[in-house]
């Protein structure tokens, strides 16, 4: 769609073009969070403020918000978790954390603490986030579904790239509507081929079709899928149906004799079912990637949960599963991820 | 009982006496010089100035108290014939009008002039194609939509998008009609040119408001043009050779008197004459489009004529890099053939019955490398239609009638490859609908100074998978009632004379559309998708309110009229926000759709003149269109991407002299709505927006002069010609097609990044046409 829109004009030409300035009344600042909470694991909170769409790009001018007052309380407001805003230079800390970070207190006494962390967030109940800067206060609220696990994942490789493969999962989707999933993962360990060493991710992925709904057919229904690997941290839906060598796939373990035995990718997959608002928030997220500057697309802003702000505050019944891209290889056991590894 | 029926007797006798005083002259009236039979020929009374107008094939119907009177033929651009008769017994009368010969052109024509006066039909502009074609043309060719966008009312889509607006309306709420055929997509190039060969085109009607119960199935206006017949008296030929296409019509006599045929045909060669100036990145480049009109009409009898026109274009967009595999090619276009039979049954029965096949087809595709994908969308139409004209006497004009129209929609349909894997779709998703309507209208003098239009529309609608028509017939409609409708749509307008150059008019509409336009984004391109009513989607209704006060000045040389409107329309459609058609493609498209309402009021001032050497007109508009959708702009109202505060135009033509013959254009239009990022912000390391709402942002003004100049040189023996020199957008206006963002990396390197800085957005304004000269040879045999 991009390239037509383009090459639509190209052969007209007398087409011409010109920069201009856009008087955009209200493009002021408004706090943008993006906040989650899980069961058994420490909210992950991270405040910032929006900008103009026209003042240039630089990290400097992405201000991230510090020494805000940010509360969580359970659903009957009966407790609640002050959270603090974490030291990012801890070397305990993974890194690619960015300023304006929040979370539980015990975090920032050590980031290395195990899985169960708190006791305070819980599947099946609702929580409210609060957040206070400079005078305004920004609420949201969300729930925390309960969680279902795959029935399986398995690796396959790939007939065309022997060296690549992808991941297929079984799901059985519960027979009640509404439910809503998401399939996310990161790369604890990759050894690039290309660049002879070590890059893991340091952020989950989402990849194309990464966020579905039983609304569209699938409800009470088992399926099978897969999920991309997705190009940065963005969705991509370049990847669909189309694969090319190391892009939209995962390396597997094989010996290069000119390097040595190079180890697999090693995955940390992340099946979450998510609430109403959180679904129709990261929905809108792909079809903002979708369109992908394209003047003939639909705009559509990212569906926000915050009040008084954007961005979301999102309860996920996460269940991680760690895998092996190894050629017949199945995996059904849950796994506990260490905090860093999900940070 | 004796009494009773003596009674009875002295009343049917005294009902025979009067009706025994009237009596009928009728028959048909055309062009002296082609024999084409003439729309609109205004056929009245000199002493009363009461009388008729021939309809769409010529015909006309006069019915009068015996007695002698004096009969006016009068038609724009025609001499008027008069003729004295002595009505005692019915009278066939054909008549043929002969061309002008004066220079002047100070004609009688008043019965033309008053006829915005007079008629009952509200918003009704007829367009004469010899002044259209007198009009600055972009690259000389002349166009009939860009035309009736000079109207106030109607409005561009902007340059490079197909279809207009009327008074609010999406450009799916316009019925086009080419001789009784639908056409779905009258534009070639992105709304360059139109489909519609002026060379080939007889009469140009436009209705806004107030539209006669035989036409429906749109909301917001009517487009009825016809083509011509042929010269049925000798063989003839014109055209024209412009700088970026050209055209050639021959029409002619299969047997003189009796039958005759036209063929039109239209060919662009933007792609040959391109070539040279690409550069090379964009060699491999090419669009081009063709058209042909072609008609052919038989005359068994006075009262029987068959007609058979086709219309045939395409649009063609190549592009394939020498550098890359990369390729892009683009077909489109529109097929449409109808068949029509007149018959007479009497001096004041008439019949057309039509069967009209119609299809319209975009197609995309795309390959590179290995990889291949297509995309198709298209609708199919076989309708037939019988309309009645019943001309009992001078007070009445009564039309009735039944259409049925048998729809096949493909909306999308993807297939692709790559490599060896292949995705084709097992079935193409193809929907099916049956579309019905009876009418019944009245065109009826009710005093000398009042005049009203009754009439009503019965409308069916089915949409159900494939379904038979035996099926149907036999079903009667039951069959999933959840995908049937059955709508009664009321139409009205009158007239009241305030004096005879003075009238008062007003009218009520109701119209249901089956059929709709879903357009992505901002754009009109000719990939949007028609879809049928559904379950889903649920017809869209329409109600107008028009009123308006009609004057003429200067013996009428001066037509001015004043309208107010306000429009009301529900269960209009949008694609919800993030959709994309392909999102569904091989499937139905109704799950993407939002569905909401929409109001459209507004002022129109049209000021025309039409006699003397300096014509033209003057239209402005004032008006305010919008939309409210529960799932879009949170459900909050929003201006309509059309939505124009203002539309101004002034059109003048002015005859120097037997030689030469000037014209210019100009328009001025508030710039269109649009929706445009506001903010940005960081989620997961990477940058989303958020706009602005929903079409929140003008652009800027719209506003061009163009000019033109016709040299007609002193006619050959064999041939007239003439020279028509244009310069499109004079001072090089250069006004927003669209606007597009981009990020621009400053940095001497390119190692620009949000972290590192060095990038900077910007907005960038396309534009598609600044000043444009053109030169083209026009020639008739």
């Amino acid at each position: 769609m991009k390239k037509l829109s383009t090459i639509s004009l190209v052969f007209i030409f007398f087409a011409c073009e010109k920069e201009i300035q856009l008087d955009i009344a209200n493009a002021g600042k408004k706090i943008v969070v993006q906040a989650m909470i899980q069961e058994g694991y420490p909210p992950i909170v991270q405040l910032a403020w929006s900008d103009s769409y026209f003042a240039n790009f630089d990290s400097n001018n992405v201000m991230f918000i510090k020494g805000a007052e940010v509360l969580i309380f359970n659903h009957d407001r009966t407790d609640s978790i002050d959270l603090t805003e974490i030291e990012i230079s801890n070397p305990s800390l993974p890194p690619g954390i960015l300023p304006g970070f929040y979370s539980h207190p015990e975090l920032d006494l050590d980031p290395t603490l195990l899985y169960p962390f708190t006791n305070f967030f819980n599947e099946g109940k609702k929580y409210h986030l609060r957040i206070a800067f400079e005078g305004d206060t920004l609420t949201a609220t969300t729930s925390i579904p309960n969680a279902t696990p795959l029935d399986s994942i398995w690796f396959v490789p790939d007939d065309r790239y022997p060296e690549y493969g992808d991941f297929y999962a079984y799901y059985n989707d519960p027979d009640t509507m509404g439910n809503n999933v998401m399939f996310e993962h990161k790369r604890l360990a990759h050894f690039s081929l290309t660049e002879e060493k070590d890059i893991p991710d340091f952020m989950f992925i989402k990849a194309f079709g990464a966020v579905r709904n039983d609304f569209e057919g699938l409800n009470g229904m088992g399926f099978e899928t897969f999920f991309e690997r997705g190009e940065g941290t963005k969705f991509d839906h370049e990847t669909l149906h189309f694969k090319h060598p190391g892009f939209g796939n995962f390396q597997m373990a094989y010996i290069n004799d000119s390097v040595g035995e190079v180890t697999a990718d090693i995955i940390l997959f992340r099946f979450s079912q998510l609430d109403k608002a959180s679904f129709e928030f990261w929905r809108s997220v792909i079809a903002q990637d979708l369109m992908n500057s394209n003047p003939f697309a639909e705009p559509i802003n990212l569906k926000s949960n915050i009040n008084g702000g954007l961005g979301i505050f999102e309860g996920k019944a996460a269940v991680y599963y760690k895998l092996i891209a190894k050629e017949d290889t199945t995996f059904t056991q849950r796994y506990y991820p260490y905090i860093i590894e999900i940070l | 009982m004796k009494s009773n029926f003596l009674t009875l007797f002295f009343c049917f006798s005294t009902f025979l006496i009067f009706a025994q005083n009237k009596h009928t002259i009728s028959g048909f009236v055309q062009e002296a010089e082609s024999g084409e039979n003439l729309i609109g020929v205004s056929v009245y009374d000199k002493a009363s100035k009461k009388g008729t107008t021939t309809n769409q094939y010529g015909f006309y119907s006069l019915t009068l108290e015996k007695g002698v009177y004096t009969l006016i033929y009068s038609f724009i651009g025609l001499e008027s014939v008069s003729n004295n008769i002595n009505l005692r017994k019915n009278i066939k009368a054909n008549i043929s009008l002969n061309s002008i010969s004066i220079t002047s052109k100070e004609v009688e024509i008043v019965a033309d002039r008053i006829k915005n006066v007079e008629s009952t039909i509200v918003s009704q502009i007829k367009l004469d194609v010899q002044k259209v074609k007198q009009l600055p043309a972009i690259m000389g060719e002349v166009d009939i939509l860009k035309t009736i966008q000079l109207l106030p009312g109607v409005q561009s889509a902007g340059e490079g998008n197909a279809g207009f607006y009327v008074r609010g309306g999406g450009p799916d709420q316009n019925l086009i009609l080419l001789d009784e055929a639908t056409v779905y997509n009258a534009s070639h190039l992105f709304g360059f040119f139109s489909v519609f060969n002026a060379d080939a085109i007889k009469d140009i009607n436009l209705i806004k408001g107030g539209m006669p119960a035989q036409y429906g199935g749109r909301l917001a206006s009517v487009l009825d043009i016809r083509m011509k017949d042929g010269n049925n008296q000798k063989f003839g030929a014109e055209g024209g050779i412009g700088i970026i296409s050209s055209r050639a019509t021959i029409e002619g006599p299969i047997v003189k008197n009796k039958s005759s045929f036209i063929i039109s045909g239209r060919r662009t060669y933007i792609d040959i004459l391109s070539k040279p100036f690409l550069k090379d990145d964009m060699k491999g480049n090419g669009y081009y489009f063709y058209d042909l009109t072609a008609k052919a009409n038989y005359k068994f009898s006075d009262k029987d004529r068959l007609y058979l026109s086709g219309y045939f274009g395409k649009d063609v967009f190549n592009f394939s890099s020498p550098n890359s595999s990369f390729g892009i090619e683009i077909p489109w276009g529109n097929t449409t053939t109808s068949l029509r039979w007149n018959h007479l049954f009497n001096d004041k029965l008439f019949l057309n019955t039509s069967f009209i096949y119609s299809d319209y087809l975009f197609e995309l595709g795309i390959e590179q490398s290995q990889f291949e994908f297509k995309l198709s969308t298209q609708i199919t139409d076989w309708n037939t239609k019988v309309d009645f004209t019943y001309l009992p006497n001078i007070r009445h004009n009564i039309k009735f009638g039944m259409q049925y129209t048998y729809h096949t929609f493909m909306p999308a349909s993807v297939s692709g490859q790559s490599g060896e894997v292949s995705f084709n779709p097992e079935t193409i998703f193809k929907q099916y609908a049956n579309e019905g309507s009876l009418y019944f209208s009245d065109d009826y003098e009710l005093s000398d100074r009042i005049k009203i239009n009754m009439g009503g529309r019965y409308t069916v609608f089915q949409h159900n998978g494939h379904v038979a028509v035996k099926d149907m017939i036999s079903n009667e409609f039951t069959q999933n009632k959840e995908d049937q409708y059955r709508n009664f749509e009321p139409r009205f307008s009158a007239r009241y004379s305030i004096n005879p150059t003075t009238s008062l008019k007003s009218s009520y509409t109701q119209n249901y559309q089956y059929i709709h336009l879903a357009s992505l984004g901002g754009m009109s391109m000719p990939m949007d998708l028609w879809l049928p009513s559904s379950a889903i989607i649920k017809p869209t209704k329409g109600v107008q309110y028009t009123t308006g006060i009609f004057k003429n000045f200067k013996d009428n040389s001066i037509e001015t009229s004043v309208e107010l409107y306000y429009k009301d329309m529900e269960n209009l459609i949008e694609y919800k926000e993030g959709s994309f058609p392909e999102d569904n493609a091989n499937g139905s498209q109704d799950e993407l759709l939002a569905f909401g309402k929409g109001q459209s009021y507004g002022a129109e001032v049209f000021v025309k003149k039409s006699v003397g050497k300096t014509t033209g007109w003057i239209g402005y508009t004032y008006s305010h269109t919008y939309r409210t959708f529960p799932d879009v702009n949170s459900g909050e109202p929003y201006p309509a991407k059309y939505d124009r505060r203002h539309d101004f135009s002034v059109v003048a033509t002015h005859s120097l002299n037997d030689k030469w013959t000037f014209s210019s254009i100009f328009v001025y239009a508030t710039g269109s709505s649009i929706t445009i990022p506001n903010e940005r912000y960081l989620i997961d390391r990477n940058f989303y927006t958020e706009f602005t709402t929903k079409n929140g942002y003008r652009m800027d003004a719209y506003h061009r002069l163009d000019i033109s100049a016709t040299y007609t040189p002193k006619p050959h023996k064999k041939y007239k010609s003439s020279w028509n020199f244009s310069i499109y957008n004079v001072y090089n206006r250069l006004n927003p097609y669209f606007i597009y963002l981009d990020i621009e990396d400053n940095t001497p390197d390119g190692s620009g990044s949000w972290e590192n800085g060095g990038l900077s957005p910007k907005a960038s304004q396309v534009s598609l046409f600044p000043i444009i000269p053109s030169i083209t040879w026009n020639f008739k045999f």
